[in-house]
């Protein structure tokens, strides 16, 4: 049987005093239960966030060459990340089959900001892109590989084989863009 | 005589849930959005290259950002044999010399609109459409100011920035 856990408040400890006791049941409830409210708070960030950008693509379409204000949320939310799993969440949004324009329109904004996360985040996103089977994702995926200019990606496009003959082209012409 | 219009070329791709030939909804709504029931084009002669990269450099010099850019183009007398009204206007562009292209298609109601869009759903088909990615509208952005077609300071603050200037 595990022995009860003593912590010392290091001002007492000469004394040998202990501060308070935890039984290791007790502590592993209080960490169950302080990762469930972060969970549960980061549920709500996450849910706010895809509104406020729901909200955003509904009064505004995204068109090419104009700014639009989700770039904005987007951009706001990068920055004010710190420990919160901000990239988890828009690769989420960006690969949601179910709700493909919204993706396509997450995706093409993240593709508007400084290239955010690391290289390899950046290129399993344009990966997962490409295997999607809507074509306006894995146009969004192109959009931004050709943004953000990571030679890596490169290759990843080149891997894949795409069906849609102005996407192909698009690809081909990215390719080369980025190789040189 | 052919007249250019930005669109969004993945918009009117095949979507799973419509049929063959079926134009989707969210196209029409993204990229025939109108004001005062007009749709804005540019004329592109016989749609050869150059021809609607002037229409491609009069859209991309009004943006706020600079991205790639998609256009398709169809034929005015089809339009107008359909019913639709061809109205010149001047294009808001800060290539100047480009404004007088400017084509507005006018008096638009529903159905009238529901023909533009399959006008263009049939333009797409037949490969009357182009992309140019964004490393090229930047190229021809750069070219316009380098020729002095463009006065830098009528771009967007964004689009100076991308171009350096």
């Amino acid at each position: 049987m595990r022995q009860r856990q003593s912590y010392k408040n290091p001002s007492l400890e000469a004394d040998g005093r202990t501060l308070f006791e935890i039984r290791p049941s007790e502590e592993k409830d209080g960490l169950e239960a302080a990762a469930a409210q972060k969970a549960l708070v980061e549920g709500r960030e996450r849910k706010r966030l895809a509104n406020r950008l729901w909200m955003a693509f509904a009064a505004d379409s995204l068109e090419d060459g104009m700014f639009h204000p989700a770039e904005e949320i987007i951009g706001e939310a990068l920055r004010a990340a710190e420990d919160k799993p901000v990239l988890d969440w828009f690769r989420t949004f960006s690969l949601d089959a179910e709700q493909p324009s919204f993706a396509a329109s997450v995706l093409r904004c993240l593709g508007r900001q400084t290239p955010p996360g690391t290289d390899s985040w950046r290129t399993e996103l344009v990966r997962d892109g490409l295997s999607m089977d809507d074509v306006e994702i894995r146009d969004a995926a192109v959009q931004a590989a050709e943004s953000w200019g990571d030679r890596s990606l490169a290759d990843v496009m080149k891997a894949h084989s795409e069906a849609e003959p102005w996407l192909r082209e698009y690809i081909e012409n990215v390719i080369s863009d980025l190789g040189e | 005589m052919f007249l250019a219009r930005k669109v969004s070329l993945a918009k009117w791709s095949k979507k799973d849930e419509l049929a063959e030939g079926e134009i989707p909804a969210d196209a029409v709504t993204a990229d025939l959005r109108t004001q005062d029931n007009k749709l804005s084009f540019w004329r592109c002669g016989n749609g050869e290259g150059i021809e609607v990269n002037e229409a491609v450099l009069a859209l991309a010099a009004a943006g706020t950002r600079v991205d790639k850019i998609d256009v398709v183009w169809l034929v005015a007398d089809e339009l107008r044999s359909d019913g639709q009204t061809l109205q010149d206007t001047k294009g808001r562009t800060p290539v100047l010399e480009l404004a007088e292209l400017h084509v507005d298609v006018c008096r638009l109601d529903y159905i009238r609109l529901g023909k533009v869009a399959q006008h263009i759903f049939t333009a797409i088909q037949k490969a009357q459409y182009l992309r140019l990615g964004k490393a090229r509208v930047k190229q021809l952005l750069a070219e316009a100011v380098k020729q002095e077609r463009i006065n830098p300071n009528d771009l967007q603050k964004r689009v100076r920035e991308e171009l350096g200037l």
